[in-house]
């Protein structure tokens, strides 16, 4: 037992963290608001294989554990980097490798090769735990045209491909439909965290190709937990960077011929924020050698890790403006990039008190206390 | 990351698993589950049966009496007990003497010390108790004023230290004294061991909020020690002192998560029972118990595998503190609020230990719960109350500048 990144995972992460540095500091990020996603960026990304990590190699990818791709997580979370990452690779992939089809495989490797981004158009922002969106209506599964509406898209105005549930004459199916497709129409929505962007699909008769139409509860199972764990991770890398900015600014703003940080108001904030991403860090750590491992309680151990990076990120963000004071309420200072980004997450795959909730009812149903996964 | 256990771990869990279903009865429900007359003479049967067995103290090197594990051994030992609901310490003073002085003396004792003091503790002659906090040095414990005085070949202690666990139940104390006079904080300390039974030594059960005597207070009017029987130099004690506490705290994040999820377990149960099983918002605090179990348990693992390599980061131990001691005010709240008017009544049986959770097959009443619930409120007090462990998080893992010294005035 070691609860630790290796000694190659800790380089994995040096070598990410320096390529974040170096190639999207937070003023890019800010330029990607204006202008769109940083096309140079994600081709760079594409080169270092940051698409294709966690892809089997068989389907052009690197093969790598989700561990591995869950320290990529942190990284970009930590950067807040503004790139389709987390819709092509937190959550369409997690969608198509758990399909596993020969269609599914073929739009793997293309993300793989940094040819295509994707998202997922999901029920209610992923807030309903048990599908991945029920409001399309395929009309025939062999040449399939899908009629619907979804809001909230993550990155969906940029998206080459959408991923749909759709119910269909011979029962649900899972489609793919690509953007510039007929009858796709997208309409970008004034999101409140800038750095992703949220859009409305509507189609209209559009063509879509089934990827997967059996097992698709498994299908779904295993996507939703392996996108929660992906977006734990981003959640506790933003948290960490959140404490960092917070502390660094305590221990240089003077207030009263001291710094503030020397005050125990400031202390126990900063303190508790401190805790609690730990906590985070960790049980996201867990979650993604769950999800790596396949173990038998990933969906419980994904939960855990979902309210609580939810929550830390959160209070994280909070904190960090707090102590900040005035300077970190305007438009210039960074913090509320972070708050922001924090509100959207926090939403995105379900809220960390729906996790509880059914946390608490798994536990009240299940017989076995030794199979728990807390 | 790796989360599997090692093959030597799993060994060593099978052969834990081999001894205790050898040892314990084929009907055994846990130690909670026997009736409270019964207890007391089990938990003498099974000290003797780990002492006999090498599972008194298993992280201890073999020559001393110990099994000569890992502590990630030790570690997979203590879920095994906590699972099967049989304690890794049987008596009161077994934390201090096995977890606290013992390990103490190992590191910082003479030769002589060792071979005088482990078997002792291993044999149960000495039971320990400890002698840190004071009337006027609680959270500022190194504001303290017990005195020792070396007269002749004798160390002459006198002062009062209070909140000793069962200290009516000890014959040994250690002592952090006052060794330099006219020494301030940290300096001129020392500590000391003092046998209690002598005319010097006075021990008072405190009763405390629960109406149980949990603590006790010890009064030294020249009480008397051996010179040789101090750990460490004369004047190294705070030194000493923050060893000892670091075994204090060091080993128990994962033993702590696994006796809350046996408590949790309880919980569920007693939810049933109200009804309040489909209540949304009892629901999400059962989540969030949960969740925070998971966390220290998270932390727990971390720690050893930091244990590993000797390593340990600034303020670890502060943080499982800090987390534990909330998270078990929060659960005793939340089975008092499933309680409701119930719980302001005591009635059924009584809780099984005196501190923190108890063990599988305790009774789920009102009078345990309500003791539970009292008892946690000490939590966020004793060993470095909620707000000092804020301190050395923000101090030491986050590297916050310390507050400034009063100066005087203003002063009410």
């Amino acid at each position: 037992m070691r609860f630790e990144l290796t000694a190659e995972q800790q380089a994995l992460r040096e070598i990410i963290r320096r390529f974040l540095t170096d190639r999207a500091p937070i003023t890019q990020t800010r330029r990607a608001v204006m202008q769109g996603y940083d096309d140079d960026l994600w081709t760079a990304m594409a080169d270092l294989g940051l698409q294709g990590l966690s892809i089997a190699e068989r389907d052009g990818g690197a093969g790598a554990s989700f561990v591995e791709q869950a320290v990529v997580m942190e990284e970009l979370g930590r950067a807040l980097a503004c790139t389709p990452y987390l819709a092509t690779v937190g959550m369409a992939v997690p969608v198509l490798a758990a399909s596993a089809t020969e269609a599914a495989r073929d739009w793997l490797a293309r993300i793989a090769a940094g040819q295509t981004t994707a998202t997922v158009a999901l029920d209610d922002f992923g807030t309903s735990l048990d599908s991945l969106g029920t409001e399309f209506s395929a009309e025939d599964a062999g040449v399939a045209r899908i009629t619907g509406r979804q809001r909230l898209v993550p990155d969906g105005m940029t998206a080459d491909l959408v991923l749909v549930l759709a119910s269909s004459p011979n029962g649900p199916a899972l489609l793919a439909v690509t953007a510039d497709a007929e009858g796709v129409e997208r309409r970008a929505l004034d999101a409140v965290d800038p750095t992703r962007p949220l859009a409305e699909l509507r189609f209209d008769r559009a063509p879509a190709q089934v990827i997967a139409s059996s097992s698709l509860a498994n299908v779904t199972r295993r996507a939703h937990a392996v996108i929660a764990a992906g977006i734990a991770s981003e959640q506790a890398g933003c948290a960490v960077r959140c404490l960092e900015m917070a502390v660094d600014y305590a221990q240089t703003r003077v207030q009263f011929g001291r710094p503030i940080g020397s005050f125990q108001a400031i202390k126990h904030l900063l303190a508790d924020v401190a805790i609690t991403n730990d906590g985070a860090l960790l049980t996201a750590r867990h979650a993604a050698w769950a999800v790596a491992s396949s173990s038998a309680d990933v969906v419980n151990v994904v939960r855990i890790a979902k309210s609580l990076c939810g929550d830390a990120f959160y209070s994280a963000a909070s904190a960090n403006l707090q102590v900040h004071g005035g300077i970190g309420f305007t438009w210039e200072h960074d913090t509320h990039l972070y708050l922001k980004r924090a509100l959207l997450t926090k939403r995105l795959m379900g809220a960390p008190a729906a996790h509880r909730r059914e946390l608490a009812r798994s536990l009240l149903s299940d017989g076995n206390p030794h199979a728990r996964a807390v | 990351m790796d989360l599997q256990p090692s093959d030597e771990t799993h060994e060593y869990q099978e052969r834990v698993r081999a001894f205790l279903s050898r040892v314990l009865p084929p009907d055994w429900n846990g130690i909670g589950a026997l009736a409270p007359a019964q207890r007391a003479e089990f938990l003498d049967f099974w000290r003797q049966e780990l002492f006999s067995n090498g599972y008194l103290a298993p992280s201890w090197p073999a020559e001393y009496g110990g099994g000569g594990v890992t502590s990630q051994e030790h570690s997979a030992l203590i879920i095994e007990f906590v699972r099967a609901g049989v304690p890794h310490l049987s008596w009161p003073s077994d934390l201090f003497g096995l977890n606290l002085i013992g390990p103490t003396i190992l590191a910082r004792g003479t030769a002589a010390q060792r071979s005088e003091f482990l078997p002792r503790i291993l044999s149960g002659e000495h039971r320990w108790a400890q002698g840190f906090s004071e009337p006027n040095a609680g959270s500022d414990l190194f504001s303290l004023t017990t005195r020792a005085e070396l007269s002749g070949d004798r160390w002459l202690v006198n002062g009062q230290k209070v909140w000793q666990t069962a200290g009516d139940a000890a014959n040994w104390i250690f002592v952090l004294a006052r060794t330099e006079h006219g020494s301030r904080r940290g300096n001129g300390l020392t500590m000391i061991l003092v046998p209690m039974d002598q005319p010097g030594v006075l021990v008072r059960p405190i009763v405390s909020m629960t109406g149980d005597a949990e603590f006790c207070e010890v009064f030294f009017t020249d009480a008397e020690t051996a010179a040789g029987n101090i750990v460490g130099e004369i004047g190294d004690g705070a030194s000493v002192a923050l060893t000892l506490l670091a075994f204090e705290r060091g080993s128990t994040a994962v033993t702590l998560a696994e006796q809350y999820t046996i408590e949790l377990e309880r919980l569920l149960i007693l939810l049933r029972r109200s009804g309040m099983d489909q209540d949304d918002d009892v629901l999400e605090r059962v989540g969030w118990c949960a969740c925070q179990i998971s966390a220290l348990r998270c932390l727990g693992l971390r720690g050893l595998t930091h244990a590993l390599d000797d390593t340990a980061p600034p303020a670890w131990s502060s943080m499982v503190k800090l987390l534990s001691s909330q998270y078990h005010q929060k659960v005793t709240e939340l089975a008092m609020d499933i309680l409701g008017a119930d719980g302001l009544v005591r009635s059924g049986e009584s809780a099984v230990s005196t501190l923190g959770p108890d063990p599988l097959g305790a009774p789920n009443t009102t009078a345990a719960w309500v003791t539970k619930y009292l008892v946690a409120r000490a939590e966020t007090i004793y060993g470095g109350s909620a707000q000092i462990q804020r301190n050395t998080i923000a101090e030491r893992l986050l590297g916050l500048p310390r507050e400034p010294a009063w100066a005087g005035g203003n002063r009410a």
